[in-house]
């Protein structure tokens, strides 16, 4: 019975390691973005250092970015939360709770402030604050971008972290970059969904 | 020609072979490997219905694709974490095994106090884990402040544990004769 399991549970994770590195994995480092989504300098770019693994992604949002603002400028742990799994943030002792509602006394961001992702230890730098259009937290950048139908394309950009190393890239393709795609991903159709009133 | 061999149920039993310490270790190892992956497999599986859920109802860009994504990269990840948590796990089965060897063998036979055996070493390792790990994670493990996280990497981990430690040592007594 256990050589059963653990035949099974390898065939299991060979299929899985297939999919994710042959599909998954291109496809989710541009997750719903265009070419020219993806050629596209963004305000946040500058803040990219070098070394780094950069993805974009995108979706539109039925919503106007005046009406997408409120909501992205409150991201942050001990703030708005970042609209993804909390449930799994939690598993991390993160103490993230996504808000349901705008808070008038979190809209007010300014370059220079923290935002955190875990209580008192991981956090990033505000780097660029364009109201209605760019939110960057050092080169990771929240960018708006108003369609003509009036809708709007959110535009994601994500730079890793420097990949000096083996054990740096392999930590950063095996377990960062999946885990960073739920969560980002995650967080935008949170976004979306509060943006467009149906949370 | 008539058989003289007797049928295994009416043939004397044979002592048991006494069992090597590699043996027992091994086996510890795989047991609780085995404990972890299947912790890993069933969170994997938890995880991905409930992001999946969650997705779904998001209205993602391109639903089918999203989904798969999701659902892929959730289950690929918590077995993954499994894998890398096998560094921890298995160190602790193979101590586990030997310890409750080394009591067992000192015990009447018999499978009860084997479990017994079993349940009170996982019992004191969890313990000691307890009593060392504020140190160093800080309140980050703490039942009150952060009940996810302590359920998540201790709490349903050490029920799986003594369950494990429980059925292995019944194993054992039974290879012990």
């Amino acid at each position: 019975m256990l050589r059963r399991f653990w035949m099974s549970l390898a065939l299991l994770l060979l299929l899985l390691i297939a999919l994710y590195l042959g599909a998954v994995h291109p496809y989710i480092m541009r997750w719903g973005a265009t070419d020219a989504e993806l050629a596209a300098t963004y305000p946040g770019d500058p803040f990219i250092p070098p070394d780094v693994v950069v993805s974009t992604r995108a979706l539109t949002i039925h919503a106007p970015p005046e009406a997408i603002w409120p909501w992205l400028v409150q991201i942050g742990q001990g703030r708005g939360g970042f609209y993804t799994f909390d449930w799994l943030e939690n598993l991390f002792a993160a103490d993230m709770h996504n808000a349901p509602v705008i808070d008038p006394a979190l809209q007010g961001l300014r370059p220079g402030e923290k935002i955190y992702y875990q209580k008192g230890s991981f956090y990033a730098t505000t780097s660029v604050v364009e109201p209605p259009r760019v939110v960057a937290l050092d080169g990771w950048s929240f960018n708006l971008i108003p369609q003509e139908d009036g809708t709007t394309r959110l535009v994601v950009r994500y730079p890793s972290f420097p990949i000096t190393n083996r054990l740096a890239a392999f930590y950063y393709y095996v377990i960062f970059e999946p885990a960073h795609f739920v969560m980002e991903a995650g967080m935008m159709l949170g976004l979306k969904a509060r943006a467009e009133g149906r949370l | 020609m008539a058989t003289t061999a007797l049928s295994p149920a009416i043939s004397p039993r044979a002592a048991p072979a006494p069992l090597a310490v590699s043996t027992v270790a091994g086996q510890g190892a795989v047991w609780a490997a085995t404990a972890a992956m299947l912790y890993a497999l069933v969170f994997g599986l938890y995880a991905a219905l409930r992001a999946h859920l969650f997705v779904a109802a998001a209205r993602p860009p391109q639903p089918g694709m999203d989904l798969a994504a999701f659902d892929v990269t959730l289950l690929y990840l918590a077995l993954m974490f499994g894998v890398q948590l096998l560094l921890v796990v298995v160190p602790l089965g193979v101590i586990t095994a030997l310890l409750v060897w080394g009591i067992t063998a000192r015990l009447p036979r018999g499978r009860g106090f084997a479990v017994a055996a079993g349940v009170i070493v996982s019992l004191a390792l969890c313990a000691g884990i307890g009593y060392f790990l504020p140190t160093l994670t800080g309140d980050r493990m703490s039942p009150t402040v952060y009940p996810a996280t302590f359920w998540f990497w201790l709490g349903l981990p050490a029920i799986f544990y003594v369950l494990t430690a429980a059925l292995g040592a019944a194993r054992l007594a039974r290879r012990l004769g």
